[in-house]
């Protein structure tokens, strides 16, 4: 069906190296298959799908299309972003099978310069469903050359960069952007503005004429007294976040200096809308743009951008006829504000950090207090975090893969609170569903090709005694009462079948155990830095067929080293009605069993995608942080709960990694 | 959402009894609410997946989605690969990408979007 070389005597017999092609080959389609939802077709057609040759495994447009080009006339190149495959359409089927032949196997040269393999099967119809929004974010605008390349130039040269050494060493080693603050120090422990301590000197002279111009013409309303310079080198970027609303004024400008840019705005109910945002243009929010939206800029070296007009500002096209990679140049933004001296009063409440409750959660006294705790402190969470901390959880852990290989052929089984799907896949010989509460969770889950619903674990939608076995993973100790702990377990064991088992996992206070420290204890920065140093640069997914190094296990319930944790609530030993819950310190151990966990947010919250590192701590970290519930076991805990539910035996219970865990069976 | 996975889904609301089955309704609005993908055959796989599965709910599923499988089947039709083929067509390769279940007793809808159904009470 193909051929590699013009060695053709061997018919019937192929060579070692076609027989790895060949499997290689097959793998790449069954990966579309499995992983894509792509159906290739073993008759020849015009349209080819070309694995490992796309945008998100760094091939441009223009590195792709002469190639393709060689073998005929090439009616459509749609190149989906982010994806490592694209979709050729030829004029006539004999030219696509001529790509077929000829290109199958083919070395291309990546953005990074490495060698990457070609892989071409037929399909179907070359076609790319993209649900984009064709609307920018309310209020923003973008003006373009509002300056001058000599202007450029002179604001560039202005800014000195060697004043603060120490920020210097800092920067530099954590290949961190640069930011200086002008008129008003900007505070990232909490995202906010001193407003009692002005700087001297204001904003520097040369920005006046600029903003002066811009008033008289209405760009701006507003005459800022705060600027902040970031400087972008390629690789860099800035979480998503929205500007805390307290501490600035409606209007926000930003000019871009250097080279372009796109920056990803995101709206609560998750509409992105990507923005090209091109040299000497000047970036205007108001409004809801502003208020409601986040936004943020991916830790990479290239974008996806316009193939035609590449430098227009505005939505960045979802035609992905139309679409190439762009390099990244270094950048520095000079960004304007107006410092508010009131609270804000915007038409955005539940995203206002002056109208949102100010007062600390407390332990909840009831059913209804727990079940708003947890609305707050579990699930809202949870749907911001979502990308990044499915990014986090990759590693099996093997005592839960042990369960699962064990279970027989064609077990029927669920995956209460599955997350991001880690376990779904373990077992092929099983059925397995999962379910969570986050959307977003879910999403990543159906992204992966598996079988997933949303839904409360204290009311799971499956018939009783339909499950061979059950898994609940990290879940329960989202409850915050005993009661509700007790209803979450009542429920995995409704769902089982007589001698159906079910393993459970929940976080224990215990963090070291028989002397031995668990991981969430001993993991250090070192670590973290040494991952970020893997993940440089792995915002784009790489080939479809040579699958990416796994990141290590960096596995535990949480994250990564705090910064500056706020110690307020303090360490309860016991715990006392109406008292507050103490927010727990990353990486020690807990003095209390009810706590609020911090989650540093990191990188582009982009699903399924790999965290971006931002370098891990500093002051000039704008991380944000959220905290979430847990109700940590102590020893004997999950026993007993187990022992309230009727019809249930404990067959093993046991410490692993900072978990108590129990496996259940049902009468 | 697979015609396997619809089988043990039920009604999950408050005070809800006998919200089994769930009522498959396709977006007709949508130009691929239903799918049919390629799944590998395991025969075993096939087989004990079957004896679990409740098969007149299987049967009037996939109905509905014009497939006819034997009203019942015997010990004997295990062995008949024609008819596990069937079987594992109707409960693998069909997938419903958008629509809405809906129960029977109260009458209330989940919604299915890109095959994920949300079954949050309340909803």
């Amino acid at each position: 069906m193909f051929a590699m070389d013009s060695n053709h005597q061997s018919n019937y017999k192929l060579s070692k190296t076609e027989k790895k092609f060949l499997r290689k080959q097959i793998k790449a389609r069954h990966t579309l298959l499995r992983h894509e939802g792509i159906e290739t077709v073993s008759y020849a057609t015009q349209s080819l799908v070309v694995a490992n040759g796309g945008l998100g495994n760094g091939v441009s447009r223009n590195q792709l299309l002469p190639v393709l080009e060689k073998c005929g006339l090439v009616d459509a190149l749609l190149m989906p972003p982010n994806k490592p495959y694209s979709f050729a359409r030829y004029k006539t089927t004999e030219e696509s099978k001529r790509a077929y032949v000829t290109l199958n196997g083919k070395e291309v040269v990546d953005d990074l310069g490495q060698k990457i393999i070609l892989y071409l099967n037929f399909v179907e119809k070359a076609q790319w469903k993209e649900l984009r929004p064709q609307a920018l974010p309310p209020g923003l605008m973008v003006v373009e050359e509002i300056i001058s390349s000599e202007e450029e130039k002179m604001l560039l040269e202005s800014v000195d960069w060697t004043e603060d050494t120490d920020n210097q060493n800092s920067q530099k080693s954590l290949k961190h952007r640069r930011v200086k603050h002008f008129g008003y120090e900007f505070h990232y422990e909490n995202n906010n503005v001193d407003k009692d301590k002005p700087l001297p000197g204001g904003l520097p002279d040369i920005c006046d004429s600029f903003l002066e111009k811009w008033l008289r013409e209405g760009y701006i309303k507003h005459k800022p007294d705060q600027m902040t310079i970031n400087q972008y080198e390629p690789g860099q970027g800035i979480p998503a976040h929205i500007d805390t609303h307290s501490a600035f004024e409606d209007e926000i400008v930003s000019l871009s200096l250097g080279s372009e840019i796109v920056m990803d705005f995101k709206h609560p109910d998750g509409i992105a809308v990507p923005v090209m945002l091109p040299r000497r243009s000047l970036l205007v929010i108001t409004g809801e743009s502003r208020y409601l939206w986040t936004h943020g800029i991916t830790c990479r070296k290239f974008d996806t951008v316009q193939a035609s007009e590449s430098h227009k500002s505005g939505i960045i096209t979802s035609d992905v006829g139309d679409l190439t990679l762009s390099k990244r140049g270094l950048r520095t933004s000079f960004t304007f504000r107006k410092v508010r001296q009131t609270p804000c009063n915007c038409s955005y409440p539940l995203v206002c950090d002056s109208q949102r409750k100010e007062t600390p959660p407390s332990f909840p006294e009831s059913d209804k207090e727990a079940s708003r705790l947890e609305q707050e402190y579990v699930h809202q969470v949870y749907e911001e975090i979502a990308g990044h901390f499915s990014s986090t959880r990759h590693t099996p852990w093997p005592h839960i893969v042990e369960f699962l290989k064990a279970l027989p052929s064609g077990s029927i089984v669920a995956d209460i609170g599955c997350g991001n799907g880690k376990y779904l896949g373990i077992n092929k010989e099983l059925y397995m569903v999962g379910c969570d509460r986050s959307q977003n969770l879910v999403d990543i889950c159906r992204e992966r090709q598996f079988q997933a619903f949303v839904c409360d674990a204290l009311a799971v939608p499956v018939r009783s005694g339909s499950c061979d076995a059950c898994i609940s993973i990290a879940v329960i100790h989202h409850f915050a009462t005993a009661e509700r702990r007790v209803a979450a377990l009542q429920e995995i064991v409704r769902l089982l079948r007589p001698g159906g088992k079910a393993l459970i996992y929940v976080w224990a206070m215990e963090q070291e155990y028989n002397k031995q420290k668990s991981k969430y204890l001993r993991g250090n920065r070192n670590s973290q830095g040494k991952k970020e140093e893997m993940n440089s640069d792995t915002s784009v997914q790489r080939s479809l067929v040579e699958q990416m190094p796994d990141m290590g296990s960096r596995d535990s319930a949480s994250s990564v080293p705090r910064i500056n944790d706020s110690q307020e609530g303090g360490c309860n030993s016991r715990q006392v009605s109406n008292s507050k819950l103490p927010i727990h310190v990353n990486r020690t151990s807990f003095y209390s069993q009810d706590v609020l966990v911090p989650w540093h947010l990191k990188g582009n919250p982009d699903k399924g995608k790999p965290v971006e590192p931002f370098g891990p701590v500093g002051s000039q970290d704008p991380s944000p942080v959220f905290h979430r519930y847990y109700h940590v076991f102590r020893e004997g805990e999950l026993e007993a709960v187990c022992r309230t539910v009727s019809d249930v035996r404990i067959l093993q219970s046991y410490y692993d990694q900072g978990n108590w865990c129990v496996i259940l069976q049902k009468a | 959402m697979r015609l396997l996975t619809h089988n043990f889904l039920k009604c999950n609301e408050e005070n809800c009894t006998g919200g089994y089955p769930l009522q498959i309704k396709l977006d007709d609005t949508s130009s691929e609410n239903v799918k049919i993908l390629e799944q590998d055959f395991n025969k075993e796989f096939v087989k004990n997946v079957l004896s679990k599965v409740d098969y007149d709910v299987l049967y009037n599923t996939a109905k509905q989605f014009g497939i006819s499988l034997l009203f019942s089947y015997t010990s004997q039709h295990l062995e008949d690969e024609g008819f596990l083929n069937s079987i594992h067509h109707a409960l693998f390769k069909i997938h419903i990408m958008e629509g809405s279940l809906i129960c029977p007793q109260c009458h209330v809808s989940f919604p299915i979007k890109d095959g994920i159904p949300n079954m949050l009470k309340g909803n």
